[in-house]
């Protein structure tokens, strides 16, 4: 014995268009139409309201993957998509004109900016460094005490420095890390240190109150790590400055941490964004000593450029904060970096978001 | 950084036997950057730590050293003097408690280095003194001077002829009329009283730290010099007479002391400190393998003197580098000794594995998803301005974060939504072709008790079909096939938003965001002639 369901027989015995029995089933009275057929014709190219629809019919087809497109808005309409509507007959068999212009189409992409960021990140992760975050809004304390800037450093005035209006920061570190970083000030600045000062909420004007968070919170033997991000700076804006930009920072701390071995790392950078003909220069940093900066030559420009400083943290920096390990830091803009790599001259261009030019840079060069 | 110009001729006859390629060649290494070249014009910056490096003859010394024609310590010759003295009284100790000074005698002024000292007080003034603040300098013709001088206060009434004037001010007067006045009145306070130094026949000499008296100014005539310093810290205001005592020195006067006394003041001693620094520290930080000779050869071209001790070296350390704190400033300055272009790089092996941090990889997941759904990265400065985040945009503005005296009207407020800067963007590229879609991640600030900061991600559609089905597909399925998430939308009433068109953006029954069409009042004041979709949702309550 054969048992005949499912639901298209229940459909058909429904609509009287079968007859079945336990043993078999005939052909009763064949339908004018389909279920749906007329529903789709009504439809054909246009766009109708949810209620002109026989539901059932509606429901069924909007289970079909792909083929109705619900329109949520608060009169449903229901719309056939391309698929379903365009049949496409071939009018001709002729060949086509293969040589002809055809339109450019624009390419969605990562930003070329971005770009640049991702490949300065992954190089650092190859070369051994592991990349750490943190706020662009810090207190003073770390963006500017911790690294032994005085209170009344010139870096530290309006002129130059994002302050938040009326923000400062409530915690900043721990009692024995103020005590210590504001004594290390008294003695070796000659000055009154204010705890209101170190308060002051800043945005962060390099990335390195990120590193040096982390080494004051971790006080590795041994480490690789770096912070990249936006910092800012208090400035006019022009062809050759921004108020915000990119920076990366890192530092690292070991056995191996030596001079030469921090000018390698360097090299070893510049090496991988295609920059081989460089040299290092005496620079001053308020928190590093020796410092450096790392020069490199521009074809194009047919000049040395200042990139990357780097330096090796002053034991005023880091004793306070309970490193004893020598750290090697150096960091320095993105921006530039992309600037020679896109042969652009005006660095507001990277955040115009002027679509002739996202449209047509080329995406490696 | 300060800038000093000075004449590759001027620095030839100073420094001795060398080039004028020598000394550009050099110049770097000393931590000096050549910003400009016109012939014999130089243009250099120099480092505000290393205030003797504001004059030639300064940069002479350091040049001197780092090429070998002169090398260790300039050591001061004070020849000791009674004929000199300055009384302090105690009614300065609240206003500006401390002077010290100099006597500098038989030199030749030429207007060249007129200019140059003028660069240098001027330099200093800015630097250590923290304009004027800390400390500041007078420079005087001594031979308008009798001695002994008195430093101590007088009322705003007082008259004098300042410098550069030729009519006798009260001090009120100067305090508003002179562009110095104007600059550092300020620093006096309200104080009825103001620091004054007088000479035995009354006449005022200076008024510390706004200006000199026009009876001791310097010319070219001018051959022997009287220079004080005051400030609020004595060993400050020593500081800034050490940097100018070394540069008359070189500049070929001859030094008297100056006997001071009063009020906790006393004569300066402008001596050499010694500073002692392990040989194997040196080694170890620069990745050399230096011996003691070679370490003392490169601390002698840094113009330091040393001296083996052991396993140490004992630097003498000139009054005017008080720049050096300790053992790692001294490695430094065997590192210039020895030449960084000495120095070869080298690379050792990590003993680290590095890896991105899981919000950078998250990211980078979601922007590959957008280019994916045929979105154009962006990127907008998160310092931003009233105008783009509020008024064009109809939001609340209620929770401004600005900043303080930005330079820029356009970078004042930091942003607590990235929407407004694509639909900025948008309306400046009306020019170019449509669809025009665009996507953002960054972070975005709030402000509630304290300063928070999140990562929101926002992405708009500008085009003639532009609905809200097309966007919220968008943000379904970026979510979706990224990471796994399923959001719901909400009906909202947003000023920003089409009524009957916006929606919260849901996630775990929590709004994460919001989703709809742009209102077309908003649209029509940014002349955007087609309808503009968008979204903006939390990253940090969602995927990070």
């Amino acid at each position: 014995m054969v048992l005949f369901f499912g639901p298209s027989i229940g459909l058909a015995r429904k609509n009287d268009w079968i007859e079945a029995s336990s043993e078999s089933v005939s052909i009763k009275n064949l339908p004018l139409e389909l279920p749906g057929e007329k529903t789709l014709k009504q439809i054909g190219e246009k766009k109708l309201s949810k209620d002109e629809i026989n539901d059932d019919d509606l429901s069924s087809l909007l289970k079909r993957p792909d083929f109705i497109v619900e329109d949520i808005v608060k009169t449903k309409e229901v719309t056939l998509t391309d698929s379903a509507k365009s049949i496409v007959i071939s009018d001709s068999s002729g060949e086509i004109d293969v040589e002809a212009k055809v339109p450019d189409v624009f390419v969605a992409r990562t930003h070329p900016l971005k770009d640049t960021i991702d490949e300065i990140r992954e190089i650092f992760v190859t070369l051994g460094f592991s990349e750490i975050i943190g706020n662009m809004t810090q207190s003073s304390f770390w963006n500017f005490d911790a690294l032994f800037t005085p209170q009344d450093h010139p870096a530290r005035e309006l002129q130059d420095t994002f302050y938040l209006d009326g923000i400062s920061a409530k915690k900043i570190a721990t009692p024995e890390q103020i005590r210590k970083v504001s004594d290390s000030h008294k003695k070796n600045w000659r000055y009154h240190w204010d705890i209101n000062e170190a308060r002051k909420m800043v945005l962060r004007t390099h990335t390195t109150c990120v590193t040096i968070k982390h080494l004051a919170e971790n006080k590795p033997d041994e480490a690789r790590v770096f912070s990249l991000g936006r910092v800012f700076r208090n400035e006019k804006v022009s062809y050759k400055h921004l108020v915000e930009f990119n920076q990366i920072e890192g530092v690292v701390v070991g056995k191996d941490a030596n001079l030469r071995n921090l000018m390698g790392i360097q090299r070893e950078f510049y090496k991988r964004i295609g920059i081989t003909k460089i040299k290092f220069w005496p620079t001053f940093f308020p928190y590093t000593e020796p410092s450096l900066q790392t020069m490199v030559y521009n074809e194009r420009l047919e000049k040395w450029i200042e990139l990357f400083g780097m330096g090796i943290f002053r034991p005023e920096v880091t004793k306070p904060l309970g490193i004893t390990k020598p750290v090697l830091a150096w960091g320095g803009g993105i921006e530039r970096i992309a600037m020679l790599k896109y042969g652009i001259d005006d660095v507001r261009e990277f955040y115009n978001n002027n679509l002739s030019w996202l449209r047509s840079a080329t995406k490696c060069q | 950084m300060p800038v000093v110009e000075l004449s590759y001729t001027r620095l030839q006859k100073l420094v001795g036997k060398v080039t004028k390629k020598q000394i550009s060649d050099s110049l770097p290494f000393l931590g000096l950057d050549i910003e400009s070249e016109n012939k014999d014009l130089v243009r250099i910056e120099y480092s505000p730590n290393r205030p003797d490096y504001s004059t030639d003859f300064g940069i002479a010394l350091g040049l001197q050293g780092l090429l070998g024609i002169k090398t260790g310590a300039i050591k001061l010759k004070i020849k000791k003097s009674n004929k000199y003295p300055i009384s302090v009284k105690s009614e300065v100790s609240k206003i500006r408690p401390f002077v010290t000074g100099i006597v500098a005698k038989n030199g030749n002024i030429d207007n060249k280095i007129l200019e140059q000292l003028i660069q240098m007080q001027e330099d200093l003034h800015m630097g250590i003194g923290r304009k004027r603040t800390k400390s500041s300098i007078g420079i005087h013709d001594l031979d308008k001077i009798s001695f002994p001088l008195t430093y101590t206060t007088t009322s705003r009434n007082t008259k004098f002829i300042p410098l550069k004037s030729t009519t006798e001010n009260t001090i009120s007067e100067i305090l508003e009329q002179t562009d110095t006045g104007r600059d550092y009145g300020h620093i006096l306070g309200n104080s009825a009283k103001v620091p004054i130094i007088i000479d035995s026949d009354d006449n005022v000499i200076s008024l510390p730290p706004i200006i000199n008296a026009a009876v001791t100014t310097v010319t070219t005539k001018t051959k022997n010099l009287f220079v004080e310093v005051t400030g609020i810290n004595k060993d400050d205001a020593e500081d800034m007479l050490s940097v100018v005592a070394t540069i008359l020195e070189s500049a070929g006067f001859t030094l008297e002391s100056v006997r001071i006394s009063g009020a906790k003041n006393s004569s300066p001693k402008l001596d050499q400190k010694k500073i002692s620094v392990s040989t194997s520290l040196i080694n170890q930080i620069l990745g050399l393998n230096l011996t003691t000779p070679k370490i003392i050869s490169s601390l002698k071209k840094s113009r330091l003197d040393a001296s083996p001790k052991g396993k140490a070296i004992i630097c003498t350390i000139p009054a005017y580098r008080f720049d050096i704190f300790g053992s790692m400033d001294l490695i430094e300055e065997v590192a210039l000794g020895y030449g960084i272009q000495n120095l070869e790089p080298t690379l050792t092996p990590s003993q680290t594995i590095g890896q991105m941090n899981p919000v950078s990889l998250q990211l980078k997941s979601l922007n590959q998803i957008m280019i994916g759904l045929g979105y154009l990265e962006a990127l907008n400065s998160s310092l931003t301005s009233k105008r783009v985040l509020y008024e064009m945009t109809n939001r609340d503005s209620s929770k401004i974060i600005s900043v303080l005296d930005s330079k820029s009207q356009e970078h004042t407020i930091l942003r607590d939504s990235i929407l407004p800067g694509l639909l900025e963007n948008i309306s400046r590229n009306i020019h170019e072709s449509y669809p025009q879609k665009m996507f953002e991640t960054g972070t975005v600030f709030a402000i509630d008790d304290s300063i928070s900061e999140k990562i929101a991600f926002s992405s708009i559609s500008a085009h003639k079909d532009a609905n809200f089905t097309e966007i919220k597909s968008i943000l379904q399925s970026s979510l979706k096939i990224g990471f796994g998430i399923t959001i719901e939308t909400k009906t909202l009433s947003h000023p920003t938003f089409e009524a009957g068109h916006c929606a919260a953006v849901i996630l775990n029954g929590k709004s994460i965001g919001i989703i709809g069409k742009i209102n077309s009042k908003i649209i029509e004041n940014y002349k955007i002639r087609v309808p503009v979709v968008g979204f903006e949702i939390s990253l940090s309550e969602s995927i990070l």
